[in-house]
């Protein structure tokens, strides 16, 4: 039995090593990416691990007056394009989603399978491929000058689509609920908002979620849409602090402290999140 | 449902090799694949011909509604919503909502899309130009706009379908309404009508808004950016400067012809590469990763996780922004550009400081390719790790007890207990995971922008770009070098190949709950 049991401590000590040695490499660049944000050096060239002194220095240059060329980097700015652009979006994605999700899952009808192999069938096109079209549908109204709602609808109206993980959840919600409502005399609408969604709180959490964090990660749509600096969303705007980099970088740690400003709030809706996540992709697949 | 229930079928193979097994489900997946491809090819001809029956009885209806409606139902076919409002005041409000559809439509027809469906044909032909104005000014003229045209003839079908349907189902409510007035009931009110909208045609009232946005800003710019594979619109054709027009199938001439060809068959076979090992590697260590902290003796397992899923929750524009700076290169620098050729200088004193390092990302293309791919690894893997971890919570305990009994090793329980379990869940998402790394964006883009570039039969070609990359570069990256034809060939190639993956998704998920192995 001995054997047995130093053995097992064997093993478990080796996954410790290997454990410990892969998180240190997994959190050495995030790590180093908030050492480069405190620290003192400017630029990425003299950036060893650990910078030379700390200062909240890159941090203020984010904010109106930090900064001398504050205007060419309007960070602030950005953040809030992006909330305004990410509230608006996610409202009526969430929306669309729930109303798809709701008449595919409870009411049956002569196009319903047509439609969900129609949105199937959609979702295999690269995203990009419209979006080219849309850039130059949305010139062509005039949406440029101001195009933050343009890009909101860009986002949401086309939400529909992604209906497959909340109708999945409505599928588990027993159907006895709606019939005895029906019994009551109420109608469908109202079985949907009383009903229904009350009882869906945790996937409706999750669909807010993503889709509020959704914007806040795209840059590709938003590097297309937007083509001055202060209506930038945060990701192609952080992208100005490295991209225009004159050897050595003088925004590098600028970029890291705007990187790390924008991480905080994200990792914590992602760590709230998670536990969906993991519903999303193996709950949706064990019903088939 | 019940695993103790059942004779346990599926552990018929259980003596087998593992091998065997694998071989086995390989000649499977592809013959199912196979049939799968027939099947829809098959299916084909016979949904057309149901589409033209389909047709072919709205028509007859929309006769024999005339036939045998009186003159209001007949007034309707030219007075939308006739057959309503004129019945009863009852039926006013939808009367009048088909009255409406008819005016917006007509009035639309005349003034908004017709002009520019008649010059669907040629996608235009007056260039803008200076020239005197009916005052008598020299003013810039406004020409034709080849692209406005083109989004305005689509949109401008869109709503004639729309209103095809509209007008069958006004010629139907006018009928019915024919039909319960001979019939001696009384119409139903608005009341009862709203009421409708609220319960049995609820599904109608809902999916308005989304429909009406998935076709406005997914289904018109995808048609339209289709339609752009089969005219020259490149940079020699930028509207309103220069118009473009139809040209048949030379895009795609182009695109497999001589000098895109050969890119376009190497960024092809890059492209899966990259996907198959984007999506195994993290497969793989994902797995082991969530096998080893899952582990019964492992302790602080929130840790552990919480330190991988940190990873995945920074935002991937950081993340991969970061990395390609923490592995930049610049030559004939005094001193290192990228933080990581400057670490392992100092620590493990590799390279000089006077070449300025290795050049990980930009250099050579098998480095950069293998770089890519780690770096995906760093990023990607924690998410796998994380569906595992739920997935592995999930394996009845009872499996494990018997195998123990049976007598089985911890790699034998692997091989016949945990792997076919995962596989199972996780088996349709990993095609639908390759069919996202095919089409994952952001990962090159931001480390290598598609690069290292070599010069290839005088087109330029990216050792790291994707299919999608490569469409970007073509199109939006630099529009006075754009080539919007050939960026919708690859776009439509680039689908058909998704597409052919998904097939097997749906087949193989499909193909798993006929058997309901683990349920």
């Amino acid at each position: 039995m001995i054997g047995l049991r130093s053995k097992r401590i064997a093993s478990d000590v080796t996954i410790y090593i290997i454990l410990s040695v892969m998180v240190a490499i997994w959190l050495f660049p995030l790590v180093w990416l908030v050492l480069r944000a405190f620290g003192t050096e400017v630029s990425n060239t003299s950036a060893l691990v650990f910078p030379k002194g700390y200062t909240l220095e890159n941090f203020k240059q984010l904010f109106p007056g930090g900064a001398s060329d504050y205007a060419q980097f309007p960070y602030m700015t950005w953040i809030l394009n992006t909330l305004l652009i990410a509230l608006g979006s996610c409202t009526i994605s969430t929306l669309f989603v729930l109303m798809v999700s709701y008449a595919l899952s409870r009411m049956r009808f002569k196009m319903r399978k047509k439609l969900m192999n129609i949105a199937l069938i959609l979702g295999l096109f690269p995203g990009f491929l419209s979006m080219i079209t849309l850039y130059f549908m949305f010139n062509l109204f005039d949406f440029t000058p101001n195009n933050r709602l343009g890009l909101m609808f860009a986002y949401s109206l086309g939400a529909g689509t992604g209906y497959y993980i909340v109708k999945g959840f409505f599928d588990t919600v027993p159907l006895a609920i709606d019939e005895a409502a029906r019994i009551d005399g109420a109608t469908k609408n109202r079985i949907f908002w009383t009903m229904i969604i009350p009882l869906s709180k945790p996937i409706i959490i999750y669909t807010i979620l993503t889709n509020f964090i959704g914007p806040w990660c795209d840059y590709i749509m938003a590097s297309v849409f937007m083509t001055k600096t202060k209506y930038y969303t945060v990701a192609v705007g952080i992208r100005q602090f490295i991209d225009g980099l004159t050897l050595p970088g003088t925004h590098f740690a600028r970029f890291c402290a705007g990187g790390v400003l924008i991480s905080v709030p994200i990792v914590i809706l992602f760590l709230i999140m998670q536990k969906f996540y993991v519903e999303g992709i193996t709950g949706g697949a064990a019903k088939g | 449902m019940e695993n103790s229930t059942q004779t346990t079928p599926t552990w018929k193979l259980y003596n087998r090799p593992w091998y065997a097994k694998l071989g086995m489900g390989f000649v499977n997946y592809f013959k199912n694949v196979g049939l799968m491809i027939w099947g829809v090819l098959k299916a084909i001809p016979v949904k057309l011909w149901a589409l033209l029956l389909a047709i072919g009885h709205g028509f007859q209806g929309l006769w024999y509604r005339f036939k045998k409606g009186d003159w209001r139902t007949r007034m309707s076919y030219l007075i939308m919503g006739f057959g309503d409002f004129s019945r009863s005041p009852r039926h006013f409000v939808i009367g009048f909502f088909y009255l409406a559809v008819e005016a917006l439509f007509v009035l639309f027809l005349i003034f908004g899309g017709g002009p520019f469906l008649l010059k669907f044909g040629t996608l235009g032909t007056e260039v803008e130009h200076f020239g005197f104005n009916a005052a008598g000014e020299y003013v810039k003229i406004d020409g034709d706009n080849s692209l406005k045209i083109l989004i305005f003839s689509i949109a401008t079908i869109m709503l004639a379908i729309f209103f095809i349907v509209m007008y069958i189902s006004n010629t139907k409510s006018a009928f019915k309404a024919q039909q319960t007035v001979e019939s001696g009931k009384e119409l139903s009110t608005f009341k009862q009508q709203l009421n409708y909208a609220l319960n049995d045609g609820y599904h109608v009232t809902i999916l308005a808004l989304p429909i009406f946005g998935v076709l406005l800003m997914t289904v018109l710019p995808l048609i339209c950016n289709i339609l752009v594979a089969f005219t020259n619109y490149n940079y020699l054709h930028l509207p309103p400067a220069k118009l473009f027009t139809w040209t048949g199938f030379s895009a795609f001439k182009t695109t497999f012809g001589q000098s895109y060809g050969t890119l376009l068959w190497r960024t092809l076979g890059w492209t899966l590469v990259w996907a198959f090992f984007a999506t195994f590697t993290n497969f793989f260590f994902g797995m082991f990763l969530a096998m080893m902290i899952n582990k019964k003796s492992i302790k602080l397992k929130i840790f552990w996780r919480t330190c991988f899923v940190i990873v995945i929750a920074v935002p991937d524009f950081v993340t991969l922004m970061m990395m390609s700076q923490f592995f930049s290169f610049a030559k004939n620098t005094s001193t290192y550009t990228g933080a990581f050729n400057h670490i392992i200088h100092e620590w493990f004193n590799i390279g000089t400081e006077n070449d300025g390092g290795i050049n990980w990302l930009g250099g050579e293309p098998w480095l950069a390719r293998t770089m890519v791919i780690i770096i995906n690894l760093w990023r990607g893997m924690p998410f796998t790790m994380l569906a595992t971890m739920g997935i592995l919570m999930n394996i009845p305990a009872e499996l494990y007890e018997s195998s123990r009994i049976d007598g089985a090793g911890p790699v034998r329980r692997f091989i016949s207990i945990t792997f076919p379990y995962i596989m199972f869940v996780m088996g349709p998402q990993l095609i639908t995971t390759f069919t996202g790394n095919i089409n994952n964006f952001n990962v090159i883009f931001f480390l290598t922008g598609g690069g290292p570039t070599t010069n290839i039969n005088g087109v330029s070609y990216g050792a790291t770009n994707l299919l999608i990359t490569w469409l970007f570069s073509l199109t939006m990256q630099d529009r006075t070098s754009s080539r919007y034809n050939i960026g919708s060939v690859i776009g439509i190639f680039t689908f058909l190949i998704t597409a052919f993956l998904a097939l097997i998704v749906f087949n193989s998920s499909k193909s798993n709950t006929q058997e309901d192995t683990f349920q």
